[in-house]
């Protein structure tokens, strides 16, 4: 009954008990996409188990929140061994000590086609998921029907992976990967490597992911008072750098249906953790340089943008030339950037703060 | 241009072919039949409630075509439904499901949703017990089986 799309679980689960006729046509609804809250009450664990085993096979969407930690170790064991129509996941939990090996296995229970899968980290943002090999393998023989992949958490997803996705899953319309700034090691990718492959998802209206490893010798500013050459922003000369750009910008250009493009995050400079400098230091170096001169006018082919991200990346557009060339191809867009400094890193550095997150701890770092 | 509809008892409804072409059922059996006077037999429509239909097709003659609207979540979906939908909608139970039956038939999404949507909001926030006085349904469960589904399906609802 096509009312059921407007009751919520609560509603679906009280019509359950209006009569018996009422029951048969309101059940198969209410596990359609069915919403578990998992906490650490037994008693509950074991009545979402049993439900969960004699309703899988009509589960095709399935929402899981929790505040627990160690949360798909501990879920895993609760649940059916297969679900037979499940094409959609989303979780929105503490995604701390998720492993690989436990996402890959989730991925596999199901044994339709997955189209959507999202982790979203709600508790605490600073933690990441093991979203890797084995995770990877598994999400890959799904690729011709996955619509939608987001990892709205930190995770340090391989190069390889990404452009592997992109270049298989032809009808992926979202792929949103937070990354994790603090490493350089993964959750991005490597413009160097991608420039040869094939991406043959032309639907994509969603892009958020880092592109790095791209040379800028123009870069010549002071870089946490160390000269900018010390970041490697010179890995190569001005034309090579030209060149990967332009072949980068002309691969981006092709997904014609993007309504928001994120190269970059704004960070969160309130978070506890934000030390004086952090901005600057762990900012985006080696990524497009989004100026007319870099070849952005390749990019005006993506008129349907609502939502540019540049955050955490050194350019310079804050002039007539490129701010003209936004309105004029860009026109709905909202293009966010910011500064490399805060109203914290401009005050004077107090005697306490030089002990614990001043700049001058990054300077070891840096070479 | 105008086009007659006729409904189950034989009615004739001359309407403008704009606001018959809400109906998307109608859309594509002009389009398939082309240009013809011939009345278009409505054989699941009460003159009554396609009177209803009919009015609610000339209110809404100038909306743009819906979009449809899939959000990720199906249950965040809207149940708002805008002032005059709602008037409109204030009918008894029978002519309120007849109104939803000819949408279905006729193909008319908008009014298929608003009708859905005013179900759903006679449901929302009730007990069992007043959602059958509301829609006169006698209970043939035993107070040990409701209650057994009420325990089964305890974890689902709201937190």
């Amino acid at each position: 009954m096509m009312v059921a799309r407007y009751l919520t679980q609560h509603d679906l689960t009280v019509c359950l008990r209006v009569c018996r006729a009422w029951k048969e046509l309101y059940h198969p609804r209410l596990w359609e996409h069915i919403d578990i809250y998992w906490d650490k009450n037994e008693t509950r664990r074991r009545a979402i188990s049993r439900a969960l085993k004699t309703n899988s096979h009509l589960i095709h969407s399935l929402k899981f929140r929790s505040e627990v930690y160690c949360v798909l170790e501990d879920f895993l064991p609760f649940c059916p061994p297969k679900f037979q129509q499940l094409t959609s996941a989303e979780f929105d939990c503490s995604l701390e000590f998720v492993l690989d090996q436990d996402i890959a296995q989730f991925i596999d229970m199901s044994s339709a086609k997955w189209q959507r899968l999202v982790f979203r980290e709600s508790i605490r943002p600073k933690l990441g998921i093991e979203f890797s090999r084995k995770s990877f393998e598994a999400l890959l023989k799904h690729a011709d029907t996955l619509e939608i992949f987001r990892l709205e958490t930190r995770n340090s997803v391989e190069n390889t992976y990404i452009d592997r996705l992109l270049c298989t899953a032809s009808r992926l319309k979202e792929l949103y990967l937070s990354g994790n700034y603090e490493t350089t090691l993964g959750g991005w990718l490597d413009a160097r490597k991608i420039v040869k492959s094939e991406w043959v998802c032309q639907d994509l209206e969603v892009f958020h992911c880092r592109i790095g490893n791209i040379p800028r010798p123009e870069i010549t500013r002071t870089i946490c008072r160390k000269p900018a050459v010390k970041r490697h922003v010179k890995r190569g000369t001005m034309e090579e750098s030209i060149d990967l750009q332009r072949q980068v910008y002309a691969k981006l250009a092709r997904l014609t249906k993007l309504r928001e493009l994120r190269l970059g995050l704004p960070m969160d400079t309130k978070s506890k953790d934000y030390f004086r400098g952090n901005k600057e230091y762990w900012r985006q170096y080696d990524c497009l340089a989004m100026t007319l001169e870099s070849g952005l006018d390749i990019l005006k082919s993506l008129g349907s943008l609502r939502t540019v991200g540049l955050e955490d990346m050194e350019i310079y557009i804050d002039n007539d030339k490129e701010q003209t060339w936004f309105a004029e191809n860009w026109p709905h867009a909202t293009i966010g950037q910011s500064d490399y400094t805060t109203d914290a890193d401009n005050a004077p550095v107090h005697p306490d703060e030089l002990v614990y997150g001043s700049l001058s701890d990054f300077e070891d770092l840096f070479d | 241009m105008t086009v007659i509809l006729v409904s189950s008892d034989n009615q004739d409804f001359k309407v403008d072919k704009e606001v018959a072409e809400r109906s998307i059922l109608i859309k594509n059996m002009l389009e398939d039949v082309g240009e013809s006077d011939s009345p278009i037999p409505l054989p699941n429509v009460t003159s009554a409630v396609l009177t209803k239909v009919i009015e609610y097709c000339e209110h809404h003659r100038n909306d743009p075509v819906q979009v449809p609207e899939e959000t990720d979540d199906p249950r965040k979906r809207s149940n708002d439904i805008e002032e005059w939908d709602m008037k409109f909608m204030q009918v008894d139970q029978e002519m309120l499901f007849e109104i939803i039956l000819a949408a279905n038939y006729l193909d008319i999404k908008p009014l298929l949703d608003v009708g859905c949507k005013t179900v759903a909001n006679i449901i929302k926030g009730k007990t069992p017990e007043e959602i059958r006085k509301a829609f006169n349904i006698v209970n043939d469960f035993t107070p040990e089986e409701e209650a057994q589904i009420k325990k089964e399906n305890e974890w689902a609802e709201d937190r």
